[in-house]
């Protein structure tokens, strides 16, 4: 077996793979199970980046999707305690556009398709440029820090407001003292801790 | 071809087998230092000076009865041990023990792979090993576990950050993101101009293994333990494996990018030949490795644990600016002393 059809059969795999964890993404009644589907998604696509010698994507991909925004899907998941969804519902009302948005995006499969097969990748980044760089790490430095550095800077800059008005929106002082129930544990427990170092310091108080 | 592809079933075997050779004593070890450091004498009756303990652990807890709770998500329970599992033993496939070595007109590298984007990897693995948390708390069907998964998965993902954070640093100084490549770049370890890098790189370390003082799921008697607090038995130890695992691969990446691998053996090479020199290298390596998990045991024997809000504290107040002080130094130095 030589190299050529080994990365045919990984690639066969890692493609198969994803679709079947995708429509277990749809299938799955369990919002948890979904979830964890939706991993299986995104590892599958990152070993296709990987075969396309784009292992900082890959990488950056399962950081970011697997690693953060998953996770922030199933703590929202678990927290509201969703229940097993019927399925025959689900469905039922989002035949008719699901078929309208999959068609047109399989219409867009083809012509891209068609389009590479015909024309060719096109851009100016082409797979020698990007190993005349001396790999993907270094292109992708080169374009996002030389070429396009304001924009890089605005978007990071847009991004830094944006947690830091998430941080000031979920931090707002409530108006009212709270109650012990709506502390988190270990706000009461120094609290607690507070009063009773207050109390060794005030002999006159009795225990 | 066919010699590729023994090289690379050997190298992932070797990758394989150190986490699983050097964990059993390495618990062994950890049981005697700290019955050192408590006046006491640790196990003792398993085998010469009690090394054979883990393995009597070990065939009891695999002897134990398989429990399940009623009403748990039976396929997610049986998934989530190996959740944490598989992705810390993954992610030996990029941890050097060594650069290169020449022998036999051939070059070996002593790692098993040299992935351009090897921390990267290393980092995408510990934030994936977050869902063998969260799946351990959420199948257990018990409060306890799910409090405690959200606390450990809390606790990891914010530590996560600071890992990284820490390892921006090298990467600036590097200029590279692959491991061996780092190793090489050290003329002086990172520690040295980055300390403020490595004291960060090493608190998050101990948070993201779950380690004294960041050791919350093993309250068992002030917070119930934690995420894994409905496992027995043979998943149990999947558990504590992936743990000691994790903490061999923290003291690992700490001795290869802030302590510099084989440094200062490099050195030495014109003096008493490539081969001496390499294997000088690798004792270096395995030496600042075990002094480094010497220090884990150690610092489990004296602090005192976090209460979870200090610990989240700690983290976000003191870790952060830290970290990005650390980037500001990375950033002047390679533009001054590295240029």
């Amino acid at each position: 077996m030589n190299s050529e059809t080994l990365l045919s059969l990984i690639f066969a795999y890692l493609a198969l793979a994803c679709v079947a964890f995708a429509v277990l993404v749809i299938m799955l009644r369990n919002p948890v199970q979904c979830a964890l589907a939706l991993v299986g998604v995104v590892f599958h696509l990152a070993g296709i980046f990987i075969l396309l010698r784009a292992e900082f994507l890959a990488a950056a991909h399962i950081i970011i999707y697997a690693g953060a925004i998953i996770v922030l899907f199933l703590f929202t998941m678990m927290l509201l305690n969703l229940g097993v969804v019927e399925r025959a519902r689900q469905f039922h009302v989002q035949a008719p556009l699901a078929i309208v948005v999959g068609a047109i995006l399989f219409l867009e499969f083809v012509v891209l398709t068609g389009a590479t097969i015909t024309v060719g990748a096109q851009g100016a980044h082409s797979p020698a440029w990007v190993a005349g760089q001396g790999g993907n790490v270094q292109a992708l430095g080169q374009v996002l820090f030389r070429d396009y550095l304001l924009p890089f800077e605005i978007a990071s800059v847009l991004l830094t407001a944006a947690v830091v008005g998430a941080i000031v929106l979920a931090k707002q002082k409530p108006r009212r003292p709270r109650s012990s129930s709506q502390m988190g544990v270990g706000e009461w427990m120094a609290e607690r801790y507070e009063k009773a170092k207050t109390r060794e310091q005030d002999p006159a108080e009795p225990r | 071809m066919t010699e590729l592809v023994i090289a690379v079933i050997v190298k992932s075997l070797i990758a394989f087998a150190i986490p699983l050779l050097v964990v059993p004593p390495l618990i062994w070890g950890e049981r005697r230092i700290l019955g050192r450091i408590q006046s006491r004498i640790g196990p003792n009756r398993v085998g010469p000076f009690g090394a054979f303990q883990t393995l009597a652990d070990a065939v009891k807890l695999l002897g134990k009865e398989d429990m399940i709770p009623a009403g748990a998500d039976r396929a997610l329970f049986i998934l989530a041990p190996f959740l944490l599992f598989v992705p810390s033993f993954m992610a030996w496939s990029v941890v050097p023990i060594g650069t290169e070595l020449h022998i036999f007109g051939r070059v070996i590298g002593l790692y098993p792979t040299d992935l351009n984007v090897g921390l990267l990897y290393i980092l995408a693995l510990t934030s994936v090993s977050v869902y063998g948390i969260v799946m351990a708390g959420w199948a257990s069907n018990s409060k306890y576990a799910l409090l405690g998964s959200l606390r450990s998965s809390a606790q990891m993902i914010s530590y996560e950050i600071m890992l990284g954070l820490a390892l921006v640093g090298v990467v600036v100084l590097a200029g590279s993101l692959s491991l061996p490549e780092i190793v090489r770049q050290q003329q002086v370890p990172y520690a040295i101009p980055l300390i403020i890098g490595t004291f960060v790189f090493v608190c998050a370390a101990l948070a993201e293994t779950n380690r004294a003082p960041f050791d919350l799921p093993e309250a068992e008697t002030e917070l119930v333990s934690g995420y894994h607090v409905e496992y027995s038995g043979w998943r149990f130890s999947f558990f504590f494996l992936a743990e000691y695992a994790n903490m061999l691969l923290a003291s690992f990446l700490v001795s290869a990018v802030f302590l510099g691998g084989g440094w200062p053996a490099q050195f030495l090479e014109p003096y008493i030949g490539h081969l001496w020199a390499t294997l000088l290298a690798l004792f270096f390596m395995v030496s600042k490795v075990f002094l480094f998990l010497f220090f884990y045991f150690w610092l489990r024997a004296t602090l005192p644990r976090f209460r979870y809000d200090q610990m989240m504290n700690f983290c976000w107040k003191v870790l952060l600016p830290l970290g990005l002080l650390n980037l500001a130094v990375a950033t002047v130095l390679k533009l001054t002393v590295y240029a």
